[in-house]
């Protein structure tokens, strides 16, 4: 009889009504909500926060840029633990290097504490990169004129199975199909392209912004030509 | 089939944690109907459930930073709906002693699926005590085991197993009385 009523009990769950429309307005209002914490906390947890970075890194930018050669930056394990350093065009310890023409400000850095694996983090912008900003230049995007480029390269260092990463086939570039009608946080002014790419053994989100929309071809052209100088190497064998 | 379903989800999540409202919103009609289920089966009240799921949602995107999204969201959701809704209860029973006369037993919003009976045995469930009420739920309507609704409830397994023994014998004679059972 126990297993009669206990079967009983199974086959007579409550049919759940719909819900109220009002209600479950309010609950996705209200869950929408959290999304500037979840983003804010997911960047924490995931890249630490620029900040930490020392003005050096703009310092050293400006340097290499003065005298004309391209550029690489590079920090040790953790934003604050070496420091930056100039190393000509190669940063071995984060396994990403890339060439800056003049008039390019960059910086690569390692986003995760030293605990946790290597996430190379790249900005790159034919303007002057604040030196207080966030992991996705937030300010930087703020102050770009009509006809700047803002490049952010982030390493993917979880066991994510959401996106693909194709392999990169050739040198780093965007293209048409790259470009989104829109993204969060992006400027409705501002054309938008992001990229997704495996090499070496690592995973890459690529955010390309354009300071007008749609962008023009010379400016595209302009950040395909430092992105194509983008060399990687896979982590503990640079 | 279900990876991809898990694959579509897992960009969803992603997506949301870099603030994208489209994908914010295309994954709160997920986790809406979970949390709601969820809810419902365990308040079996329409306005407690309305708040218990609506606090597991916002606890859901609060937590997304944190969420595994190569493990199935569905789990995830219920479970912070689970404790949402026994949070609401708790609240509910101290602020005013659970009443079953203002459950929904008679209402036609718990109208049961099932057998012809099964109206019956939500009603004498409804009238069971609350901590009796809640492991018939989680255990048969929720599918929750003994050990998992002792981490939920933060009581030993012993305990629920003797909730759910009690909770059936008191089924069973109210059941018997109706000639249900």
């Amino acid at each position: 009889m126990s297993a009669d009523l206990e079967k009983l009990l199974r086959e007579s769950r409550p049919a759940v009504p719909t819900p109220r429309p009002e209600a479950t307005e309010r609950a996705e209002a209200l869950a929408l909500a959290e999304l500037p914490r979840a983003r804010e906390r997911a960047w924490r947890l995931r890249l630490p926060r620029v900040t930490r970075r020392p003005a050096l890194a703009l310092a050293a930018a400006a340097a290499a840029i003065a005298i004309g050669i391209g550029i690489g930056l590079a920090v040790g394990s953790s934003p604050s633990s070496a420091g930056v350093r100039l190393e000509g065009t190669l940063t071995p310890s984060l396994g990403v290097s890339v060439d800056l023409p003049a008039g390019w400000t960059g910086r690569i850095y390692n986003a995760q504490p030293a605990s946790a694996p290597t996430s190379a983090t790249v900005q790159l912008a034919d303007l002057a990169l604040p030196p207080d900003d966030d992991d996705t230049a937030t300010k930087a995007a703020q102050q770009m004129g009509p006809d700047d480029v803002l490049i952010i390269l982030l390493e993917s260092t979880g066991s994510k199975t959401g996106f693909t990463y194709p392999p990169l086939a050739a040198p780093l570039r965007i293209s048409d199909s790259d470009f989104l009608p829109a993204f969060e946080g992006v400027s409705d002014s501002h054309a938008f392209a992001r990229r997704l790419f495996s090499t070496h053994g690592r995973r890459f989100m690529l955010w390309v912004q354009f300071g007008q929309k749609p962008a023009p071809s010379s400016v595209v052209a302009r950040a395909n030509r430092v992105l194509e100088t983008m060399r990687f190497t896979a982590l503990g064998h640079s | 089939m279900y990876t991809e379903y898990v694959s579509v989800l897992a960009e969803l999540i992603e997506e949301a944690r870099t603030g994208s409202q489209t994908a914010a919103s295309k994954l709160f009609r997920v986790c809406w109907p979970i949390a709601w289920n969820a809810a419902f089966r365990i308040t079996q009240q329409r306005a407690l459930a309305e708040d218990a799921a609506q606090t597991a949602v916002q606890n859901v995107f609060r937590s997304l930073a944190t969420f595994d999204e190569t493990r199935p969201i569905e789990p995830w959701v219920r479970r912070i709906a689970v404790n949402a809704s026994l949070n609401a209860l708790r609240t509910e029973s101290k602020t005013s002693p659970v009443d079953t006369s203002e459950l929904d037993v008679s209402s036609p919003l718990t109208v049961a699926e099932g057998s012809p009976e099964s109206g019956a045995v939500i009603a004498a469930v409804a009238a069971l005590p609350l901590e009796q009420r809640l492991v018939v739920a989680l255990h048969y309507w929720l599918d929750y085991s003994a050990a998992e609704i002792a981490e939920l409830l933060e009581l030993p397994v012993g305990t629920v197993a003797s909730r759910v023994s009690r909770a059936l014998k008191t089924l069973r004679t109210e059941l018997e009385e109706e000639h249900v059972s």
